[in-house]
């Protein structure tokens, strides 16, 4: 093997940018291009959320994937309530409780927070397939 | 600084020699690197890449490789991560980006500096490791990391390319 020329010998410049060539720059710039571009196209595999699970009195009464819209009416032992799925995102709607907590709880978007109705005994969670946050942990 | 000719080749016991001084060069640059604390677990400089970088000019292959796996078995072990998930990353990626530095060094070694073999070594480095990373915990979403490593290795591939044509260059700006 040939040790290469252009590094090791002379040239103008001195310093840190010694014997950078115009194939560094181009270079450089492909790979700038290219880490751009790949942000874009990995966006695809983001994930699209989970399932709303939906109980009444500690039963289960419906599984709805979080990336269809629909309003679902759900009836619990003081009335009906509404839940909206839209946009990957789950709301209670419609309560017939007084203190309408489930419905100032908002929207909730993933894995994580529940909207309980304790009155009319409804949870409303969000779950993925494998009903964990973290997918692996290490240092 | 006077440098070997084309035709100097190293062998025998000086080879040992420099092969020893080397190893115990690289692992230190591992140890001290490892203890560096930065903000992103697994994101590190990769220094001991400027290492392998110094070896390119003077050195084979199979002498930047040897240095390479005993830098990254010995620094593991004495980091304490020695087979561990990051252990099989930094193994996975090193020994790539090993192999993609000596190769692009041979077939443009005469149009780039060390500024691009170091960002070609650190590139390869980080998109082997996401697809490692992908592989071990098999979940797709691994992936959408890949724009940030990449971003961030054209960042320290920069960093080191350059300082290794500082360090080669050294004695003679002085």
């Amino acid at each position: 093997m040939k040790p290469s020329g252009n590094i090791l010998e002379k040239g103008s410049k001195t310093g840190f940018m010694r014997s950078v060539t115009r194939w560094d720059a181009l270079l450089l710039g492909v790979l700038i291009l290219l880490s751009i571009l790949s942000y874009f196209t990995f966006h695809i595999l983001k994930p699209r959320g989970g399932e709303v699970w939906v109980s009444v009195n500690n039963r289960t009464v419906g599984i709805y994937p979080l990336n269809r819209d629909r309003t679902i009416q759900v009836k619990g032992p003081i009335g009906t309530t509404v839940i909206r799925i839209h946009q990957g995102e789950a709301a209670i709607t419609k309560a017939p409780c007084t203190h309408k907590l489930c419905q100032k709880m908002g929207p909730i978007p993933a894995h994580g927070p529940v909207m309980i109705c304790i009155p009319n005994r409804i949870v409303v969670e969000i779950k993925n397939r494998k009903g964990r946050e973290t997918d692996a942990i290490t240092r | 600084m006077p440098l070997p000719d084309d035709r100097y080749t190293f062998s025998g016991i000086e080879r040992a020699t420099h092969f020893a001084l080397f190893a115990v060069f690289a692992i230190g640059v591992h140890a001290l690197e490892s203890l560096l604390t930065l903000p992103v677990p697994w994101f590190r400089l990769g220094l001991t890449h400027i290492v392998t970088m110094l070896l390119l000019p003077f050195y084979g292959s199979g002498f930047i490789l040897g240095i390479f796996l005993v830098r990254v078995v010995v620094g593991s072990a004495i980091v304490g991560k020695l087979f561990s998930p990051g252990f099989i990353l930094a193994f996975g990626g090193g020994l790539t980006a090993t192999l993609a530095m000596i190769w692009i060094f041979r077939i443009a070694g005469r149009h780039l500096s060390f500024l691009g073999i170091s960002l070609v070594g650190a590139w390869t480095h980080n998109l082997i490791q996401v697809i490692l990373a992908t592989l071990i915990i098999q979940q797709a979403s691994t992936l959408l990391l890949l724009p940030y490593f990449l971003g961030f290795a054209v960042i320290t591939g920069s960093i080191n390319g350059l300082l290794t044509n500082r360090i080669l260059t050294w004695k003679e700006t002085r």
